[in-house]
C-alpha cells in the first residue's frame, strides 16, 4: 500500500470521527461518565456549599439569609485572626518546603552512593499519615518528657522551656512537622525536573567561567520553572486546606494560636454544627484557591508565551 | 513474573475483602435491628464503660431477641455527629447517648424527638431524680432525653501532698503551692484540663460560680466580661507563673493527666467518672496501683480504687473564692431518639430496659457517675467511703449547666481567651473576655 493510501485512510477516518454526521457525539458519549462522575463529585458540592453558606439552620430548618454569614464572618475577630494564622503559616510552609526540597534535590541529582536509601528515607513521612505523623510531634515537645523539648531544655534554653504551650512555639511546631512531612513531595517533583535540565547546557555555562550560584539561577532555575511554579501552586493549596496535623498536634491551640481558617471550618461546621458560617468559610477558602491558581497559571502561560 | 501476579491477586483479594466488609455489614446488619451510637466501644473493649456495653448487648439480645448495633463514635463528637446527620437528614441512628449540656443546641437545631408524653407514662417516671431529669428538661417544659446518671467535678490528690486535705480557697491554695515548691522544685501543686472547652465544664465554670460569677444569662447571652472571671484569670496565671501547675495542663488530649498518674501533681481536677481512665498511677512516694478491668464493675480493682483503699488518695471539692462555696457543674449522660429514626418503638423498648434499677446501677457504676433512679442510688456499689463523698459533692456544691443559646461555641470562645490570658500574661483580662464575649454575642443575632 502507497504512503498515499494510507495518508488518505487516515484522512477519512479523521473525518468521519470529527465532522461526520454518524460519530459526530461520539467523543460526548465517550467522555459523559467521567462528566457525571464529576458533576456529582465536584460541581454539586461546590454548588451545594455556595447555597448553605446563604443559609442559617434555625430549629432544623435552613433558612435563605443572603450574604449575612459573610458579613458577620467578615467581622468576627476568630476569623479574621485565623485568616492571619493561615497566612504566616502558608508563607512559612511554602517558603521552607519548596526552597528546602530544591536544595535537597539538588544535592540527590549528583547521584552519590546510596541515593535510593536516602530517599526512601525523605519519602517515608509523606506516607505517614498526618494523625500519626502529629501525635508523634506531640510527644516530642510534651513539656515535661518529650525528647526534643528536652534538647532544646539543655542545649537552646533561649528557644523556651515550654515551647509546645506557648502560641509562637506551638505554631513553630506545627510548621516544622508539616515542612517535615511535605518535603518529600517537593524533593520528589524537583529531582525529577533536574533530571531533564541537558547536562550539556550546565556544562557549557562552566566552561564559560559560570559559578555554582550562577550556573543554578541563571541556566538550572530557568529550566525548571514551570514545576517549581506547579510546586508552588500545590504546596500553596495543601497549606490553605491543612487540618489533619494542627488537630493532632494542637487542636488549634493554645487558645487558638494555631487555628488557621481551615481549622476554623472543621471548628465552626462541624464540632459547632453552624453549617450556613461554615459553608461560607469554606466558600472562601475556596475563592483564595482558585484565585492562587489563576494567579501561577497566568504566571506560567506568560513565560511560555 | 509469577511471584508478582500472584502478590497483585493476593493484594487485589485483600483490598476487596475490607471493602465487601465496610459496606456489607452494616448494610446487612439493617434488617430488623435497634441501630445505636454511643461513645462506647463494645467491639474492642478497652475501659469498664465499653465492657459495660458488650455484656448489656449480650444481656439484651439473650433476652429480648433484639440485635442491637453500636456505632462507636468519638466521646468529643458525638453530639455534633448526631446533630449532622439529622441535619443532613442522613442516617441516623435509633437511638444514641447525648450529653445533657448540650440539650440548647439539640433544641434550636430540632435533632432529638419531643418524649414528653411518653416518659411521663413511664413506671420510671417517679423513680427519677429530680436534678437528672432537669438536666433533659428545656426551659419550656419539653423532655428531649432520658437521663441515665449524672457526673460532678471535684479535685483527687495525693495524701503524701496534702496530708491535711487539699486548702479549701484559692488563696490558701497559693499559699500552700508556693510551699511545695520550695520544698520540691520539679513537683507541681495542681493539674487539669485547662485549655479547650472541656476545661470550661471541668474547672473555669466552677471557680467563676464560687466568686459568685456566671458566664451566660437567661437568654443564652455571654456575660463573662465580668470582676469573678477576672478574679479567676489573676489565680491561674499565677499558677502557671510561678509553676505550681504542670504545663500539660494547657496541652490538648489527655496529656493533663499524667503528671497525677506519675505522682508529679499533687491535686488533680476532673470527674467522678476519671477513675475508670486513670490507670496505672504512681503515689509521690512511688507506690504503684495497677488496677486490672475485669469483666463485671469492681471499684477496688481499678488503680484509683486501690489507692483510696491504701489512703493514698483522696479526694475533694475544687478550691473555691476566700469566703465563697465550692462549685460543681452537674452533667448528665441520657438517651435521646433523633429526628428521622426509624425503629422508634423498639428503641422505646431498649430505654424501658435500660430504666430497670438493676440495669441502671450496672451503667451507673461502669461509668462512674450517680444513677438517675433513685432506687438505684440506694445499692451497695454506692454506699462506698467514695461514692459517699461523691453524692455529698453533688448534693451540696453542684451546679446547672451555663445556658449558652450556642453552648460549644460559647465554652469554646471563653476558654481560649482565658488560655490567651494565661500564654499572653500582657494582655489586658478585661479587654480580652469582653472582645470574646462580644464575638459571642454577635453570633446569635
Amino acid at each position: 500500500m502507497s504512503n498515499l493510501t494510507l495518508s488518505a485512510r487516515a484522512e477519512a477516518v479523521q473525518h468521519s470521527f470529527s465532522g461526520g454526521r454518524k460519530y459526530r457525539w461520539l467523543p460526548l458519549w465517550l467522555l459523559l461518565p467521567s462528566i457525571l462522575v464529576l458533576l456529582a463529585l465536584q460541581v454539586y458540592p461546590t454548588l451545594y456549599s455556595i447555597y448553605l453558606s446563604t443559609t442559617r439552620v434555625r430549629r432544623g430548618e435552613f433558612m435563605y439569609v443572603g450574604l449575612a454569614n459573610f458579613e458577620r464572618l467578615l467581622r468576627t475577630p476568630s476569623f479574621i485572626e485565623s485568616l492571619r494564622t493561615s497566612l504566616v503559616y502558608s508563607t512559612t510552609y511554602i517558603i521552607l518546603t519548596v526552597s528546602l526540597g530544591l536544595m535537597l534535590a539538588l544535592l540527590l541529582n549528583r547521584r552519590f552512593k546510596f541515593t535510593g536509601f536516602y530517599l526512601v528515607i525523605i519519602f517515608i513521612p509523606w506516607v505517614i499519615s498526618e494523625v500519626v505523623a502529629g501525635t508523634m510531634w506531640r510527644w516530642l515537645f510534651q513539656p515535661t518528657y518529650g525528647l526534643l523539648q528536652s534538647w532544646i531544655n539543655l542545649y537552646a534554653p533561649f528557644l523556651g522551656e515550654r515551647l509546645y504551650t506557648t502560641s509562637g512555639g506551638a505554631l513553630a511546631i506545627v510548621i516544622a512537622a508539616a515542612v517535615w512531612r511535605g518535603l518529600a513531595f517537593t524533593t520528589l517533583l524537583s529531582l525529577g525536573a533536574l533530571q531533564t535540565v541537558p547536562q550539556e547546557i550546565i556544562e557549557s555555562a562552566s566552561l564559560d567561567g559560570a559559578s555554582r550560584f550562577q550556573r543554578f539561577f541563571s541556566v538550572i532555575l530557568p529550566q525548571i520553572r514551570p514545576t517549581v511554579l506547579v510546586m508552588i501552586l500545590l504546596t500553596s493549596i495543601q497549606s490553605i486546606n491543612s487540618v489533619g496535623l494542627i488537630f493532632s498536634i494542637t487542636r488549634g491551640g493554645p487558645g487558638g494560636a494555631t487555628r488557621t481558617a481551615a481549622y476554623y471550618l472543621l471548628q465552626i461546621g462541624w464540632e459547632q454544627g453552624d453549617f450556613g458560617t461554615g459553608a461560607a468559610v469554606s466558600v472562601i477558602l475556596f475563592m483564595i484557591n482558585i484565585t492562587l491558581t489563576i494567579a501561577y497559571l497566568s504566571i506560567i502561560g506568560r513565560r511560555r508565551d | 513474573m509469577k511471584a508478582r501476579k500472584i502478590a497483585f491477586l493476593v493484594c487485589f483479594a485483600l483490598i476487596g475483602a475490607l471493602v465487601f466488609n465496610a459496606f456489607g455489614s452494616p448494610a446487612a446488619a439493617q434488617g430488623g435491628t435497634l441501630q445505636i451510637w454511643t461513645k462506647f466501644n463494645d467491639q474492642n473493649p478497652q475501659n469498664t464503660q465499653d465492657r459495660w456495653l458488650a455484656d448489656t448487648l449480650a444481656r439484651y439480645r439473650a433476652e429480648k431477641g433484639v440485635e442491637v448495633v453500636n456505632t462507636f463514635q468519638p466521646f468529643d463528637q458525638i453530639n455534633a455527629k448526631l446533630n449532622v446527620a439529622v441535619q443532613a437528614r442522613g442516617e441516623v441512628p435509633d437511638l444514641s447517648y447525648v450529653d445533657s449540656q448540650q440539650l440548647g443546641f439539640f433544641d434550636q437545631n430540632g435533632v432529638l424527638m419531643d418524649l414528653t408524653d411518653w416518659v411521663k407514662s413511664r413506671p420510671w417516671f417517679d423513680d427519677l431524680d429530680e436534678g437528672a431529669l432537669a438536666a433533659c428538661t428545656t426551659p419550656d417544659g419539653k423532655i428531649l432525653c432520658v437521663p441515665s446518671h449524672s457526673a460532678v467535678h471535684f479535685l483527687y490528690y495525693w495524701t503524701d501532698v496534702y496530708p491535711d486535705g487539699v486548702p479549701a480557697t484559692t488563696d490558701a491554695f497559693l499559699a500552700k503551692a508556693a510551699e511545695l515548691k520550695a520544698a520540691k522544685p520539679n513537683a507541681f501543686a495542681f493539674t487539669g484540663k485547662l485549655a479547650e472547652k472541656v476545661s470550661v465544664e471541668r474547672f473555669y465554670y466552677n471557680l467563676i460560680a464560687s466568686y459568685g460569677g456566671q458566664i451566660a444569662d437567661e437568654e443564652g447571652r455571654a456575660v463573662w466580661a465580668n470582676e469573678a472571671t477576672m478574679k479567676v484569670v489573676e489565680f491561674v496565671r499565677e499558677l502557671f507563673a510561678k509553676g505550681y501547675a504542670a504545663q500539660e495542663s494547657l496541652a490538648p488530649a489527655f496529656d493533663n493527666e499524667q503528671p497525677f498518674m506519675r505522682g508529679e501533681a499533687g491535686a488533680f481536677v476532673a470527674g467522678s467518672y476519671s477513675y475508670v481512665y486513670l490507670t496505672p498511677i504512681t503515689a509521690p512516694d512511688g507506690t504503684k496501683f495497677e488496677g486490672e478491668i475485669t469483666g463485671a464493675f469492681d471499684p477496688e480493682a481499678l488503680s484509683v480504687g486501690a489507692a483510696l483503699k491504701a489512703g493514698k488518695l483522696g479526694i475533694a471539692p475544687q478550691f473555691a473564692a476566700p469566703g465563697g462555696k465550692p462549685a460543681s457543674l452537674i452533667l448528665a449522660s441520657a438517651w435521646a431518639i433523633p429526628m428521622g429514626a426509624k425503629n422508634v418503638e423498639a428503641a422505646k423498648a431498649f430505654i424501658d430496659f435500660q430504666m430497670t434499677t438493676a440495669e441502671n446501677i450496672a451503667y451507673s457504676a461502669a461509668y462512674g457517675a450517680f444513677p438517675a433512679l433513685k432506687s438505684a442510688g440506694e445499692a451497695d456499689a454506692f454506699k462506698t467511703p467514695y461514692w459517699t463523698e461523691v453524692a455529698k459533692i453533688q448534693r451540696e456544691y453542684a451546679i446547672p449547666s451555663p445556658t449558652f443559646a450556642d453552648y460549644d461555641k460559647g465554652i469554646t470562645l471563653l476558654a481560649d481567651a482565658i488560655v490567651r490570658l494565661i500564654t499572653n500574661p500582657s494582655l489586658d483580662i478585661m479587654a480580652t473576655l469582653q472582645a470574646a464575649q462580644d464575638e459571642y454575642n454577635a453570633g446569635l443575632e
